[in-house]
């Protein structure tokens, strides 16, 4: 957990303690200490506060997605506005907890998220919906229509099961889409950002 | 014609009618015809004293002693004799016309009055004399008076009648004529000349500046043909066989011109005759070049040269009103005609040249030109009406992109006072949300983690810090522009009240499509949405003791439906009140909930909604019913 409120990390903490299943390992208050942590053996789940001390979490994700490729990387916010979760997909994360989450919904989302599922809002699903337009020019990153369906019932509030019953599959494939759909708008993002690199002259160069 | 030379041209006619059938003209004279001793003028004498009394017959005027036949040589002399009639207080001669080879005097009782001046050919035929006949030295006037003519012979000579009146009586009639055979075409001329240079100094295209080049060489040849009518010629000025050279193929080479010109309208080209007129015309100049031909010579071939120009030009000019008609230009056309109403104006002028007709008549072909200034004007002013038209176009239609360009620009830069607004609007709330989620929202969330670590048996604190958590979260989702929607607002109050639900213990069905995109409420009316139904289930879950609650969206005769519908203890505002009143135990909580229903109800009316709880047996359905369409601002809420 990268984490610089003491009163978050203590809510962790007390939320994974309660379970069988979960353990904090490592625990960074800021930028500096989490790259010290990431020199480290790779961990299971990573949990990342944008707002730290020293820098952004931002930063933290990224490093973190290089280092620990496997790693599930979970961004731990006060509020679920779309544009900072969203600018932790592109990052690299694939999740995120609200802060005021209960203790037991702070377990599971930990376990969904080691488990391949990601968690998504409405109002999130609605500015993927827009965000990734299928006209996109790489086919393999297009939204497919089946995951354009998943987003649009999210955002009208539907319940994982209630869109796994309407779409004829498992919940656990609808948790796929979600996390799909999250790769995929980090990779339009990486795309987007070398074809700017490659715009800026910045790649290539000698020196 | 135009309208404006037939007028003209009327008006002198009658003038000149008039003249004719004056009482006062002398209509019969006695003439004596003697052959000259000398082969060359002679300067009249200033007395005659003695003439034959016998070879004196009576003509009547007027008169041509002297035909045009080109038989005989020398000079001729030709005796007009004539009494004055009546005694008048300021008798005058007028004399319209007098036409030969020569020269002429006037005796008043055998003293010289008047003599002819200038050049013997080009003498002023066309200049009537006006000769007042009371002697300035108080003397009676003369009783009789003696014309004297001397003629080449055989190029004709003639005399038209003599008016002997009073000053008064003849003047107009002076006036008249000397306006019409003498001013009038230096005037034309002067016009035409005008004109001519106007139309080349405008800007042209290829085809109107041909026109207007004729045009120019017209002007030039009417000038030097204008100079008979100026007469008589000054030889210290100019020699008269070069006058008689340009004055007369200055004719011709109109001719040619004119046709050319009409040609040009028609937009057609015709080379064997424009090369035929235009070598008859090269011809005419050789042949009369005062280097092979003595002046005399050149009046002489003028007649022939008129002849054959008339007999030429007849056909030319009928061929080309064919071709103007055919053209269907307007211009050629007119033009066209009055090419041939010339015709026959110069074949009249060509025979009075050749005294074949009253020596009184004027020579028209001069007055003809006119129609060829008012042509060409016309011309040019259609010219210059379609130039300001044009350019009146294009200032209307500049003013018309500009005006265009004016609104764009007005449009781009209230657009980019828009934007510019909205960008100042939009860092100004991700200000705010910066500072309640970092001040505000921390605090909350950190209380809310305390509280969790202290709760007690009651969760009261817990409960309304997420409560403010939750409305604070509603009030940064309607400062986002995506949250701007009833349908994404919705689903993400039933995402975030979904694990309390559960935590509660209540099942939680979702039926909801996404509503129609028209149908579009601000920020500010979802805000309030949301906040009644967080209370309508906040409500459900502290006091109807359900397990499962409904919630349903859809349309209703363009209203937005919101229903939530539990089995819990069945509610109606009635009972509250019953409530209110016999128990004491619950009064707290149900102060809370009167309170809830107080805020659920003024949020409604604030957008205009209806809010109802419809109790049945088991459970109860709380609606919420939002109007189609929204007024701008919605109604303050009561505090």
């Amino acid at each position: 957990m990268v984490e610089d409120d003491p009163q978050f990390r203590h809510a962790v903490r007390r939320a994974v303690e309660a379970t069988d299943d979960i353990r904090l390992t490592a625990e960074a208050g800021n930028c500096a200490q989490a790259n010290t942590l990431l020199d480290g053996p790779a961990h299971d789940v990573l949990l990342v506060d944008l707002g730290l001390p020293d820098g952004s979490g931002i930063s933290v994700i990224q490093a973190a997605r290089r280092r620990w490729p496997d790693c599930a990387i979970m961004v731990a916010t006060l509020f679920d506005e779309a544009q900072p979760v969203l600018d932790s997909v592109r990052a690299g994360a694939t999740g995120y907890l609200l802060k005021d989450a209960l203790p037991p919904q702070v377990a599971a989302h930990i376990r969904m998220l080691h488990q391949g599922g990601s968690p998504i809002s409405p109002m999130i699903a609605r500015h993927l919906l827009v965000e990734i337009a299928p006209e996109t020019p790489q086919p393999e990153t297009a939204l497919s229509a089946q995951e354009r369906n998943v987003l649009a019932l999210i955002s009208q509030g539907h319940a994982m099961a209630d869109i796994a019953q309407r779409l004829g599959v498992s919940p656990w494939t609808v948790q796929t889409y979600i996390r799909r759909i999250y790769q995929k708008l980090g990779v339009n993002s990486r795309a987007g950002a070398v074809s700017e690199a490659w715009r800026l002259n910045l790649l290539g160069r000698p020196d | 014609m135009a309208p404006g030379a037939r007028l003209l041209w009327w008006a002198s006619l009658c003038l000149l009618c008039a003249g004719t059938h004056a009482a006062n003209a002398v209509h019969q004279a006695e003439r004596l015809t003697l052959t000259a001793d000398s082969p060359h003028f002679m300067a009249p004498p200033p007395r005659i004293d003695v003439l034959p009394d016998t070879g004196w017959q009576r003509v009547s005027l007027p008169d041509v002693a002297l035909p045009r036949d080109g038989q005989g040589e020398g000079i001729t002399t030709t005796w007009y004799r004539l009494p004055v009639p009546a005694p008048h207080d300021n008798p005058t001669l007028y004399l319209p016309r007098w036409q030969t080879v020569g020269q002429v005097a006037i005796y008043g009782d055998g003293v010289l009055l008047w003599r002819s001046s200038g050049d013997l050919v080009w003498n002023g035929f066309n200049r009537p004399v006006w000769l007042p006949l009371t002697p300035l030295d108080g003397r009676a006037a003369p009783g009789e008076l003696l014309i004297r003519m001397d003629s080449v012979t055989g190029l004709g000579g003639g005399l038209s009648r003599v008016y002997l009146d009073d000053t008064d009586a003849l003047i107009w009639r002076y006036r008249t004529r000397l306006w019409l055979q003498a001013v009038l075409p230096g005037a034309i001329a002067l016009v035409f000349l005008t004109l001519a240079a106007f139309g080349l100094s405008l800007r042209h295209s290829r085809e109107d500046r041909t026109l207007s080049r004729l045009f120019l060489a017209a002007a030039l040849l009417f000038a030097l043909r204008g100079l008979h009518f100026s007469g008589p010629l000054d030889t210290r000025l100019m020699p008269s066989d070069w006058f008689g050279w340009l004055t007369v193929n200055a004719l011709l080479g109109l001719v040619l011109v004119s046709l050319l010109f009409n040609l040009r309208l028609c937009q057609r080209r015709l080379p064997w005759l424009e090369y035929t007129l235009g070598g008859s015309l090269l011809l005419a100049l050789l042949t009369s070049l005062p280097l092979f031909q003595a002046s005399e010579q050149i009046v002489a071939l003028a007649g022939a040269t008129y002849g054959i120009a008339l007999l030429l030009s007849s056909g030319a000019f009928t061929l080309v009103a064919v071709l103007a008609w055919r053209s269907g230009i307007r211009s050629a056309q007119v033009l066209a005609t009055c090419n041939l109403i010339g015709l026959p104006l110069a074949a009249h002028d060509l025979l009075l040249m050749q005294y074949q007709i009253n020596l009184e008549h004027p020579y028209l072909l001069v007055y003809w030109e006119i129609t060829f200034c008012l042509l060409f004007s016309q011309i040019l002013y259609r010219r210059y009406r379609q130039g300001v038209d044009a350019l009146e176009h294009h200032r209307r239609i500049l003013a018309d992109t500009l005006a265009r360009r004016e609104q764009e620009l007005d449009a781009s830069y209230r657009k980019l006072r828009e934007v510019e607004q909205r960008e100042l609007l939009a860092l100004e709330r991700q200000r705010l949300m910066r500072d309640m989620h970092d001040g505000l929202g921390a605090t909350l969330t950190n209380a809310l983690h305390i509280a969790q670590q202290h709760r007690g048996e009651d969760d009261t604190l817990t409960r309304t810090l997420q409560e403010g958590i939750d409305e604070l979260r509603q009030t940064l989702d309607s400062l986002t522009p995506v949250g701007n929607d009833l349908t994404t607002s919705l689903a993400t109050l039933r995402y975030r009240l979904q694990p309390r639900l559960e935590a509660a213990g209540l099942t939680l069905h979702w039926s909801m499509d996404a509503l129609p995109a028209q149908h579009t409420l601000t920020a500010e009316h979802i805000r309030h949405v949301l906040s009644i139904l967080q209370e309508a289930i906040t409500n459900i879950l502290k006091h109807n003791r359900a397990d499962t609650l409904h919630f349903s969206t859809r349309m209703d005769h363009g209203d937005v439906l919101i229903e939530l519908t539990d089995n819990g203890t069945p509610f109606s505002p009635q009972n509250l009140s019953t409530a209110e009143r016999s128990s004491t135990a619950e009064t707290s909580s149900v102060e809370r909930h009167g309170r809830g229903l107080t805020n659920i109800l003024s949020r409604a009316a604030a957008i205009q909604a209806q809010a109802s709880w419809q109790p049945d047996t088991v459970g109860t359905r709380f609606t919420l019913r939002i109007p189609g369409t929204h007024p701008t601002h919605h109604q303050p809420i009561p505090h």
